[in-house]
């Protein structure tokens, strides 16, 4: 299990050493998560909400500097032993490019015991890659699928994928997360998959957390966060509900608007308490909508005013 | 609890071994580029090397390493530094980073497993060639000429171990560097800066600063210095032969612990330094003042004092322009234009130190009273209270002895001593610093031979004549105040044995005695 317990993350601007308090960037701010075993979280976010600062702080690239990381029990940051169940594939691959396949599993075989010729052998056969090529010759979508394959490879408990799925054509991915699935299930492993796809987070995972600014947002499986959210449409012969009525029900709202007699709202809450809370309006038409997490995505981040910055900004 | 913290030192060999490998396979190319280098350095010893007979030595063969040996291998020794840029990569790519990191090892056995792969690529080959090349070159010979120049050891010696120190000597630097910023660029210039204050700095003030402080004519024959400062960096080269070979072996001890002293610093970071020009702020303080105290050093006690300050000053700023990653404004400049002036002042203010000790006491030197047996004395002063570059040699006075005993050779050198020690202390710093010239010089020359002198390399004041003669030669200029000047050339002249040397005769002091 990988427990996150009020993780902060700060850039300092003065190099090695921790910051005075206020001095510096906080990319991450008291990040509490559990990651339980076997399961295939996925981690959404603005675009640098601290997707990448967290999965590098999971993996011990970052050291933490509050709160803690840990990997069964263990601190991960200067730790062999819990690192020896991560594998990390960064979002770049340039890393890799004077490597030949070959010479990259070698590289890896070097340092984790866990490796595995035998899946590395058998996925390279599989996705049909050039063994003593230069990556730096290889397509983008190949060379994403070289360092699945040694991810996999590693055979560690914890996959750390950030946006590893970029620069594959939609039938590879779907092929690739194929092959990843069937690996990790068999082994009974990890995976943590970060991505700005939702279609694909929600296709994929089982649990995902939210991350905005360095806060988290919401973590939770998730079939819980969709039936947490729901958009409702009432219409009213009398009048469009108003949001002080809704407010006045006791409802969560995220975004309102109406049109004529009909009033829409994306409110939190399950679908039960939701609709029981709607009907006490007495509405000729009352409807409730679930939610897709896309949609759930976009209205938390609105609701933080994600949204209307950059339409300011524009 | 402390099973934990042991735990936690602990590292495994058997890991750095394997990474170290691992390292290596990554940069085979510079791995293999080395090998050429070495390996050719190695053959060019073999096949180049001169080995011939001598019929009128008591050795029966000559032996002279090859130069374009040495040459290659210095070449390769150049390419450790790109290696080490390479090597350490990890410490400035975010990339490369998340990828070294995040291995199941421990920062320090990354760091050895780096260190032993600089080993591998590096230093094991430039000692393997350099000693096989030299050491059959001087086999062949001994087994063709039945003998050899004793010193053919030491001499190949010399180059093995001298390669070894420069090439210890540029990763350390480089190492320490590449742990210490987060940019490539900086690691790279940052370690040709160090490089060039480890090596310029000790030089100048030693062979320069001081001895003007104590009025000692600059002496750049290093052989002939009684400082040794040959113990770390390339300073080796300057050592005197009987020298290099411990020095080489110091300058490489030195060297790697410098390089694993950096180790504490690599261990310390982690990737959030990474990409950010400089990781240590302290580094880079001291790096910078340590570069500007090296401009200033060349260019003090002269007249070209302004060009130091304003060449170190643009330098700084532009340096300081680069790293910067906050919004450059007015207190920037406000920021480093104090930094700047706290660094020249304290470069100032050891000058103002080194002048009012006499160059740390170097003024007191004085050659053994039994080499100034039979010393002729020439004490000159000139008068620069009225000077005037046109008027110049009419304010002058001279003293000259005849040949002394080497009492009284000893009683003129005291007199002159208490005067020049004395007077630093109410000299005007600002005077010697701005590059005044100096108003009093003492010459004092012996014809004690060189084959009277049972050690004359640890004679300060031997100096050599021609080619063949050798002769002990004192010689002090110093500025002192024209009060003490006057004092000094009264109780001078006070001695029966000093005449002027225009007239002849002994000579009066007074304040408006003019010579033509």
């Amino acid at each position: 299990m990988i427990e996150i317990n009020n993780a902060s993350m700060v850039f300092a601007k003065r190099g090695i050493g921790k910051s005075a308090p206020g001095e510096g960037f906080k990319a991450l701010d008291n990040i509490s998560l559990s990651i339980p075993d076997g399961c295939i979280y996925g981690f959404l976010g603005s675009n640098g909400a601290g997707k990448s600062t967290l999965l590098r702080m999971m993996c011990g690239v970052y050291r933490t500097e509050q709160g803690s990381v840990k990997i069964d029990g263990e601190d991960v940051f200067d730790n062999p032993n819990a690192k020896a169940k991560i594998f990390f594939v960064n979002d770049e691959t340039v890393q890799y490019a004077k490597f030949t396949l070959d010479g990259l599993a070698k590289y890896f075989a070097s340092y984790y015991d866990s490796f595995s010729y035998e899946i590395y052998n058998r996925l390279v056969t599989q996705l049909q890659l050039p063994r003593t090529k230069r990556m730096s010759e290889f397509s983008k979508g190949m060379k994403r699928q070289a360092v699945v394959i040694i991810g996999l490879s590693c055979n560690t408990k914890y996959l750390l994928l950030d946006e590893a799925f970029d620069g594959l054509d939609p039938a590879m991915r779907r092929f690739i997360k194929q092959i990843i699935i069937n690996e990790l299930i068999e082994r009974q492993a990890t995976m943590v998959v970060s991505s700005h796809n939702i279609v694909e987070i929600n296709e994929l995972c089982d649990r995902a957390m939210l991350v905005h600014r360095g806060q988290m947002i919401f973590a939770d499986e998730i079939d819980n966060i969709k039936s947490g959210f729901g958009k409702i449409q009432l219409a009213r012969k009398s009048g469009a509900v108003t949001t002080d009525e809704l407010k006045d029900a006791g409802l969560e709202i995220m975004q309102y608007s109406t049109m004529g007699s009909v009033s829409q709202a994306v409110v939190r809450g399950s679908e039960e308490e939701i609709t029981k809370k709607m009907n006490a309006f007495g509405c000729e038409i009352s409807e409730f909508i679930p939610l897709t997490l896309e949609e759930i995505f976009i209205y938390e981040l609105e609701a933080r005013g994600y949204g209307a910055e950059i339409n300011q900004s524009i | 609890m402390e099973q934990k913290s042991t735990k936690a030192y602990k590292i495994s060999f058997k890991k750095i071994a394997r990474a170290a490998a691992a390292e290596v396979r990554v940069h085979k190319k510079l791995s293999i580029i080395t090998l050429v280098l070495y390996g050719v350095a190695m053959l060019l010893f073999i096949f180049d090397s001169e080995v011939y007979a001598l019929s009128d030595a008591p050795y029966p063969a000559a032996f002279y390493p090859s130069a374009w040996g040495v040459f290659f291998a210095v070449v390769g020794v150049i390419v450790g530094y790109f290696t080490v840029l390479n090597v350490f990569r990890d410490m400035n790519n975010q990339q490369l980073c998340d990828v070294s990191m995040a291995l199941p090892i421990k920062a320090s056995e990354r760091f050895f497993s780096k260190v032993l792969s600089l080993f591998y690529i590096q230093i094991f080959p430039l000692v393997i060639s350099t000693f096989v090349g030299n050491g059959i070159a001087i086999l062949w010979g001994i087994s063709r000429f039945g003998g050899i120049d004793p010193n053919a050891a030491k001499n190949m010696f010399m180059i093995v171990l001298g390669c070894l120190a420069g090439s210890m000597f540029i990763m350390a630097i480089a190492v320490l560097c590449a742990c210490c910023c987060g940019a490539l660029a900086e690691s790279a210039y940052f370690s040709i800066m160090l490089m060039f204050v480890l090596n310029v700095l000790p030089m100048v003030f030693v062979f320069n600063i001081i001895p003007v402080c104590a009025g000692f004519l600059t002496n750049w024959s290093f052989s002939d210095q009684n400082f040794d400062l040959g113990y770390f960096g390339l300073l080796f080269l300057i050592s005197n032969y009987d020298n290099v070979i411990s020095h080489c072996l110091v300058s490489s001890a030195i060297s790697l612990a410098v390089m694993l002293l950096s180790g504490f610093i690599y261990v310390k970071r982690d990737a959030r330094t990474v990409g950010t020009p400089i990781a240590s702020k302290l580094f880079f303080e001291i790096i910078m003042a340590l570069g500007c105290v090296t401009v200033f050093a060349v260019f003090a006690m002269s007249d070209y004092v302004f060009w130091g300050i304003l060449i170190s000053a643009v330098g700084y700023v532009i340096i300081n322009i680069i790293i910067s990653r906050a919004k450059i404004n007015v207190f920037s400049f406000l920021k480093w234009g104090g930094k700047y002036a706290a660094t020249l002042a304290a470069f100032a203010i050891l000058l103002v130190v080194t002048i009012k000790t006499g160059g740390f006491g170097y003024i007191n030197s004085r050659p053994a009273t039994e080499y100034l047996d039979r010393a002729v004395f020439e004490i000159t002063y000139f008068d620069y209270n009225d000077y005037d570059p046109t008027t110049y040699s009419h304010h002058r006075e001279e003293l000259e002895t005849h040949v002394l005993t080497a009492e009284q050779a000893d009683e003129v050198m005291s007199i002159c001593k208490k005067y020049f020690v004395n007077s630093r202390a109410n000299v005007n710093p600002f005077d010697i610093i701005f590059g005044k010239s100096y108003n009093v010089i003492v010459t004092a020359e012996s014809d004690k031979r060189y084959s009277s002198c049972p050690s004359p390399k640890n004679q300060f004041d031997l100096t050599r004549y021609d080619i063949t003669k050798y002769s002990l030669r004192y010689r002090q200029c110093l500025y002192i105040p024209d009060s003490d000047a006057k004092a000094m050339l009264e109780e001078l002249s006070a001695l029966d044995y000093f005449v002027n040397p225009v007239i002849q005769n002994p000579i009066i002091i007074a304040p408006e005695t003019q010579y033509n």
